[in-house]
C-alpha cells in the first residue's frame, strides 16, 4: 500500500496530507512566537522602576517601514508564483519566485544593516543612572605585573592572552630557574607538584600515625609565585576580569598576576546624554566630564521641550525631554593616552600623547593636548563612519568605579534590546529557513513539475502559507518593536 | 531511493514502481527506517536505556538518603574526589543527579516511550494507514531525539558535571550556575537547554506527523467515533505536544540568551550572586521563566498519562470481552482534558507571589481537571463490571494501573488547593503523588503495553513465569517506594534533601526510618527488573508462538494484519464496518467482531434471513 493523498485531497477532509501538515506547524509557530510575544508583554509591563525606564523608538522608523513593504511584496509575489504553477505557466513562476527570493535578500541586508548600527553603538550607564551613549574608544585594564601567582589545578592560561604584543612571558621560578611559560609548562609542573602533594599526604598520614594524632595532611595544591623577568605590561579585557584591585588581577581562569594598576579608565565618545533616570539632573555626574557649554545645551534643550509641548497642550515624553541628542561640545578634562580602534591592547607603551580621535581637526579647533604627535594625522587609525564634519564629540575618560553598565547596543544593553534582537532575530531565521525552502523548489523541482505539475503546485502552497505567516510575524514585530 | 522515500514523493509513475521490489540495504531497513514500525521499535528500545539510565540515578540517590555520607558500595570510586570524596555522594552530584533523573526520566524516557514507541507503532495499523504521513519527517523525530538524548547524556562527562538545578530549570539558578567555567557552552547547563531544544523539536515533527495521520490517512469507513480510543488519546496527546512544547523552547532559547549573550530576561536588577554583583543590565523577570516552563510543564503531565489511559482503555476491552463502558463519554473527557490542562499551569507556583486572584483562578481550573479525569478512570472501572476477565499477563498489569494512578490522582487533589499547598510544596508529598501518577500509573500501563502487542511485533508471547516474576515484586516495591513519601512529605521532609533529612533530625526523627523503606524497595524494583530484559530478549527467538495473527482475539484493525505486519502494513486495504470494541456482539458466533469485517463475512446465530435485522443492531452499537 502507497501513502495515500500526497497529492490530491482526501473527499471527507478536503485536504491534502502536507497542507494539514502545513497548518499544524503553523499552529505551532503561533504558540512558539505567542510565547515571545508575551515574553514583551511580561517584560515591558513588569519593567515598572525609574531605574530601567522601557525605551521607546529607539529604532530608525524608515528602515523598518521598508522592510515591512519588502515583506508585503514577496507575499504578494509568491501567491503569484503559485497561481502561475496552477495555470502551468512554469516560466512567469520562475519570474515571480525569483522576486520573492530578491524580496527577502533584500531584507536580510536592511536588517544586517540595522543589526550593524546597533552592536557598534555603545552606552555607558554611571552610578548615578547618567547615561552616556557614543562608540567606546578604550576599554581595558592595563597592569604591569611583576609577579604571577599561578594556579596548579587549572589546565588553561588564559590570563597570557592579556599580554600586550612583543614581549614574552618568561619567568623566574621560586627556584631560580628561568622558564617560558606556557600550557605544557604547566602541565608539567602540575604532575609534579599533585605528585608531590600525594607523596606530602602519605608521609603526613604516617607521621600521625608513628606519633599517634590525627592526621591532618594538605589538601589541595598550593599556589606558585613566579616572578617576571622584567616587568610585564597586560591590557586585560574587564569582561574576563573576576576580580581586580590596585595591585592584583585575578583572572577567569584563576591564575592572577601583581604589580601597579596603571590605568582602568574608559575613554567614550559621548554622542547622545540620557539623563532619564536620574533624579538630580543638575548635579548628574554628566556635567563631571563634558563641559559646562553641553550642560547648557541639555538644559537649553529641555526648556525647548517644554515650551513645545506646552503650547501643544500635550504631556512632554519623558524621552524627548531627557535626551540631548547629537551634544557637541568638549570633556572638561581632554583625554591623553594612546587609543586605537577596538580597545588598545596593541601599540607600544610610551607613544607620546594623541588629541581626541574626533575626525574634525580641519574645521574644530584641537583641545590643548600634550600635542607631541602634532602633525600624526589620525584620520586612518580612527575613521569612523558617519561622522559629518562639523560634529565634534567630546571624548571623556570615566574611572571604572563610576561604571554602573557598559555595553553596545545588541541584547544584553537591556531587556527591550533583548527581546528585540531575540524576535528579530528568530524571524530572521524563519525568513532565511523560507527563502533556502523557496530556493530549493525554484532551483530542484523542474523534474518533478514535468512529472507531476499539481505537486510543485502544493509544494509552493505549503512554501507560501510558511512565507505569509512569517510576513504575519514582521507585520507584528514592526509597531511593538518600532512605533511603540 | 527506497521504496517509503518514493512514496512520499507521491508520484508513483511507472519509473517508480519497480522499487517496491528492491531489497533494502540493512542501514534503510532497521538504522535509517522510514517505516514507523521499525521507528516505533527504535523509540522503545532507547527509551527503555534512558528509562535504565534515570533509574540508576535515582538508585544512587537512594543511597545517599538511606546512608547519607557513607561510600557508595562497588562504584563510589567512579565518581572521582571532586564529585563522591571517599566514594560518598556529595550534594553537587546529588543535585546533578537529581536534575538528571528528571529530565532523562521524562523527556527522555516516559514521553518517547508512551508517544514515540507506542503511538509509532500502533496509531497507523489501528487506523488502517500504510505508514505515517510524513515517514521521512518520522525519522527525522527520531534522531533529532536521539542526538537530544546523547547531548543530556553526554553533559556528565564535561567538566562541570550535568545541569544541577532540578529538572524545572528554574531561573535566576540556572542562568548563574557554572558560570565560573572558562566556556560556558561546554557545561552542563547549557548543553542541557540546548539538548532541550533537539528534544522538542523532535517532538514538534513528531506531533504534526501524528495530527496529520490520524485525520487523513484513517481507512475507508473509520469514522470518528469508530477510532478506537487509543487513536483519540493520541490525537490530543499530539495537540498537547504541538501547542505546548513551543513556549518551553521559549524559555530554553531566552534562558541561553541570558548565558551566552549576557541578556537579563529573566535576571532581576541588582542580582547578587556569591556575594558579587553581576554585571548585567537587570530589568528582567524569573517569574517569566516559571510561567512560560510550566505553560509546558502541565500538558506535559497529560502527555505522560494519556498514552497510558490509552492503552489500559484497549486491554480492558479485549480481557474482559465487552465494549469499553462509556466510550463517547471518554472522547469527549479526553478532549476536555486536553482543553484543561492548557489553563492550569500556574497552580505549580502558589509559592511564588504571583497573587490571591491569579491562585484562586488556578485552584478553580485545577479542579476542574479532575472532572474528565475522573470520568476516564471511572469508565475503565465500569468496563470491567460484569466482566468474565481473562487475566492474562497484560491485563494484570492494566488492572493494576487503575487503582495506582488512582492513588496519584487522588493525592493531587489536596495540592490543586492553594492553602493546602503551602504546606505541602516541595516537600516529598509531590514527590510521591507524581511518582505514583507517572511510575506505577504510567509505567505499568508501558508495561501492559509492551506484554500486549509484543504478541504483533514478533509473533510469539512474552513468557508468563518471568512476567509474574516480573509483576508481583514490581508491584510491592513500587508501594513500599512511594507509599512512605506521602508520611514524609506530611511530616514535612524537604525534597531536595540529599541527606535524607539527617541534617533536620530533630524533627524528621520519627520517620527517619522510612528512608530505608524507600531505598530497599528501589533496589528491590530494579532486580525485579531483571526478569523483564530476559523475558524481552528471549522471547524474540523462543516464545510460546502465537496461534493466529489476532491471538487476543481482539477487534481493533492493528490486530488484522499479518504478524509481524510487512512493510505497507495490510495486505489489502482495509474497509471498516463498525465501532472498536464490539466484543460479544449479541448474536455473533464469535465474541468479537473486528472492525473490518462485514456482517456478510461473520457468523451469526439462527437463519440467514435474520441477518439484515442483527446488522441494524450493530450499527445501533457502534
Amino acid at each position: 500500500m502507497e501513502i495515500p493523498y500526497t497529492v490530491t485531497a482526501r473527499t471527507d477532509t478536503g485536504l491534502w496530507n502536507a497542507k494539514i501538515g502545513i497548518w499544524l506547524f503553523l499552529a505551532s509557530e503561533v504558540m512558539l512566537f505567542g510565547g515571545l510575544f508575551s515574553g514583551y508583554v511580561f517584560l515591558r509591563i513588569g519593567i515598572g522602576d525609574i531605574d530601567n525606564p522601557w525605551p521607546e523608538r529607539q529604532l530608525p522608523i524608515l528602515p523598518g517601514f521598508i522592510n515591512t513593504l519588502v515583506l508585503i511584496g514577496s507575499s504578494v509575489l509568491v501567491v503569484f508564483a503559485w497561481a502561475s504553477l496552477k495555470m502551468r505557466n512554469y516560466a512567469k513562476y520562475q519570474i515571480y519566485m525569483v522576486g520573492v527570493l530578491v524580496c527577502a535578500l533584500a531584507f536580510l541586508v536592511i536588517k544586517s544593516v540595522e543589526y550593524y548600527g546597533k552592536f557598534t553603538h555603545y552606552g555607558i550607564k554611571l552610578s548615578d543612572q547618567t547615561i552616556f551613549e557614543g562608540y567606546v574608544k578604550k576599554d581595558n585594564i592595563e597592569f604591569e605585573a611583576t609577579d604571577l601567582l599561578l594556579d596548579p589545578r587549572q589546565t588553561r592560561l588564559n590570563i597570557l592572552e592579556g599580554l600586550k604584543a612583543g614581549q614574552e612571558p618568561l619567568f623566574k621560578t621560586p627556584d631560580g630557574e628561568e622558564i617560558l611559560l606556557d600550557t605544557a609548562w604547566l602541565r608539567s609542573y602540575r604532575v609534579e607538584a599533585r605528585n608531590a602533594l600525594v607523596e606530602a599526604q602519605r608521609a603526613e598520614v604516617e607521621a600521625a600515625e608513628a606519633e599517634g594524632r590525627v592526621a591532618n595532611p594538605p589538601k589541595q595544591l598550593e599556589r606558585l609565585k613566579l616572578t617576571a623577568v622584567k616587568p610585564l605590561q597586560f591590557a586585560f579585557n574587564p569582561r574576563r576580569v573576576r576580580t581586580y584591585a590596585d595591585g592584583l588581577v585575578v583572572y577567569q581562569d584563576q591564575h592572577s598576576v601583581e604589580g601597579t594598576l596603571i590605568d582602568d579608565s574608559i575613554v567614550f565618545e559621548v554622542h547622545d546624554i540620557n539623563l532619564q533616570a536620574v533624579k538630580d539632573q543638575e548635579n548628574a555626574l554628566a556635567w563631571q566630564f563634558v563641559d559646562d557649554g553641553i550642560k547648557e545645551q541639555f538644559f537649553d534643550h529641555q526648556a525647548k521641550v517644554l515650551k513645545d509641548t506646552e503650547a501643544r497642550g500635550v504631556r512632554p515624553d519623558p524621552y524627548e525631554l531627557n535626551v540631548l541628542k547629537h551634544v557637541h561640545g568638549h570633556a572638561r578634562e581632554p583625554v591623553s593616552g594612546e587609543l586605537k580602534e577596538g580597545g588598545g591592547d596593541g601599540g607600544a607603551p610610551g607613544v607620546g600623547v594623541e588629541s581626541e580621535p574626533s575626525e574634525a581637526d580641519e574645521t574644530v579647533p584641537k583641545p590643548e593636548t600634550g600635542g607631541e604627535t602634532e602633525g600624526v594625522s589620525p584620520e586612518g587609525a580612527h575613521g569612523k563612519e558617519g561622522h559629518h564634519a562639523e560634529e565634534s564629540y567630546p571624548l571623556v575618560k570615566i574611572p571604572r568605579a563610576l561604571k554602573l553598565f557598559l555595553s553596545n547596543h545588541g541584547p544584553a544593553y537591556n531587556t527591550y534590546y533583548a527581546i528585540y534582537f531575540t524576535m528579530t532575530g528568530l524571524h530572521g531565521l524563519h525568513v532565511i529557513g523560507g527563502a533556502l525552502v523557496l530556493a530549493y523548489f525554484l532551483l530542484f523541482n523542474k523534474r518533478l513539475y514535468q512529472q507531476n505539475p499539481e505537486h510543485l503546485a502544493n509544494r509552493v502552497e505549503v512554501g507560501g502559507l510558511f512565507w505569509h505567516f512569517v510576513d504575519l510575524v514582521w507585520i507584528f514585530l514592526f509597531p511593538i518593536m518600532y512605533l511603540m | 531511493m527506497s521504496a517509503t522515500a518514493a512514496a512520499t514523493d507521491g508520484d508513483h509513475t511507472a519509473d517508480h514502481a519497480h522499487d517496491d521490489h528492491h531489497a533494502i540495504s540493512f542501514w534503510r531497513q532497521y538504522i535509517f527506517s522510514t517505516d514507523h514500525k521499525i521507528i516505533g521499535i527504535q523509540y522503545g528500545f532507547t527509551s527503555l536505556v534512558f528509562l535504565a539510565i534515570g533509574f540508576f540515578l535515582m538508585m544512587l540517590m537512594r543511597w545517599s538518603i538511606a546512608f547519607p555520607g557513607q561510600p557508595i558500595p562497588l562504584i563510589g570510586g567512579l565518581f572521582g574526589e571532586t564529585w563522591a570524596p571517599g566514594g560518598a555522594m556529595s550534594g553537587d552530584l546529588y543535585n546533578m543527579f537529581g536534575a538528571m533523573h528528571g529530565t532523562i526520566m521524562i523527556f527522555l524516557g516516559v514521553v518517547p516511550l508512551a508517544f514515540g514507541a507506542f503511538g509509532n507503532y500502533v496509531t497507523p495499523l489501528q487506523i488502517g494507514a500504510p505508514d505515517m504521513a510524513f515517514p521521512r519527517m518520522n525519522m527525522a523525530s527520531y534522531w533529532l531525539y536521539f542526538l537530544g538524548g546523547l547531548m543530556m547524556f553526554a553533559s556528565f562527562f564535561v567538566d562541570s558535571g550535568a545541569a544541577k538545578v532540578g529538572w524545572t530549570n528554574y531561573s535566576p539558578l540556572a542562568t548563574t550556575a557554572d558560570l565560573g567555567y572558562a566556556s560556558i557552552f561546554w557545561t552542563g547547563q547549557t548543553l542541557w537547554l540546548l539538548a532541550m531544544v533537539f528534544l522538542i523539536s523532535s517532538s514538534l515533527l513528531g506531533a504534526v506527523n501524528f495530527i496529520t495521520t490520524i485525520i487523513n490517512l484513517r481507512a475507508k469507513g473509520l469514522t470518528w467515533m469508530r477510532l478506537p480510543f487509543f487513536v483519540w488519546a493520541m490525537l490530543v496527546t499530539g495537540f498537547l505536544l504541538l501547542l505546548a512544547f513551543p513556549p518551553l523552547e521559549v524559555a530554553a532559547i531566552m534562558q541561553l540568551m541570558d548565558r551566552l549573550v549576557g541578556t537579563s530576561f529573566f535576571l532581576p536588577t541588582g542580582l547578587y550572586v556569591g556575594g558579587e554583583q553581576v554585571d548585567i543590565a537587570g530589568g528582567g523577570n524569573p517569574l517569566l521563566y516559571q510561567h512560560l516552563f510550566w505553560f509546558l510543564g502541565h500538558p506535559e503531565v497529560y502527555v505522560l498519562i494519556l498514552p497510558a489511559i490509552a492503552i489500559v482503555g484497549e486491554i480492558i476491552p479485549n480481557n474482559t470481552r465487552k465494549p469499553l463502558w462509556g466510550y463517547k463519554s471518554m472522547v469527549y473527557a479526553v478532549m476536555v482534558l486536553g482543553f484543561l490542562s492548557f489553563i492550569v499551569w500556574a497552580h505549580h507556583m502558589y509559592m511564588t507571589g504571583m497573587g490571591a486572584g491569579v491562585s484562586t483562578f488556578f485552584q478553580t481550573t485545577t479542579v476542574l481537571i479532575s472532572v474528565p479525569s475522573v470520568i476516564l478512570i471511572t469508565s475503565l472501572i465500569i468496563s470491567l463490571w460484569g466482566g468474565s476477565i481473562r487475566f492474562t499477563m497484560p491485563m494484570l498489569w492494566a488492572v493494576t494501573f487503575l487503582p495506582m494512578f488512582g492513588i496519584g490522582g487522588l493525592t493531587g487533589l489536596p495540592l490543586a488547593f492553594n492553602e493546602i499547598d503551602l504546606y505541602l510544596h516541595d516537600t516529598y508529598y509531590v514527590i510521591g503523588h507524581f511518582h505514583y501518577v507517572v511510575a506505577p500509573g504510567t509505567l505499568f500501563a508501558m508495561f501492559a503495553g509492551i506484554y500486549f502487542w509484543f504478541p504483533k511485533m514478533t509473533g510469539r508471547y512474552m513468557g508468563n513465569v518471568l512476567g509474574h516474576l516480573h509483576f508481583w515484586p514490581s508491584l510491592l516495591a513500587m508501594n513500599g517506594l512511594f507509599m512512605p513519601m506521602m508520611i514524609q512529605g506530611m511530616a514535612g521532609f524537604h525534597r531536595r534533601a540529599f541527606d535524607g533529612g539527617v541534617a533536620y533530625e530533630a524533627t524528621t526523627e520519627k520517620w527517619m526510618w522510612l528512608n530505608h523503606v524507600m531505598s530497599w524497595s528501589a533496589w528491590i524494583l530494579a532486580i525485579a527488573q531483571i526478569p523483564f530484559v530476559i523475558n524481552v530478549f528471549r522471547s524474540i527467538r523462543h516464545g510460546k508462538k502465537c496461534e493466529s495473527d489476532n491471538p487476543w482475539k481482539a477487534t481493533t484493525l492493528d490486530w488484522q494484519t499479518p504478524t509481524p505486519p510487512p512493510h505497507g502494513n495490510f495486505l489489502k486495504e482495509p474497509v471498516v464496518y463498525r465501532g472498536p470494541y464490539e466484543y460479544s456482539v449479541p448474536g455473533a458466533i464469535d465474541d468479537f467482531c473486528p472492525q473490518n469485517a462485514s456482517d456478510d463475512e461473520l457468523d451469526w446465530e439462527g437463519v440467514a434471513n435474520e441477518k439484515e435485522g442483527k446488522s441494524e443492531a450493530t450499527v445501533a452499537v457502534s
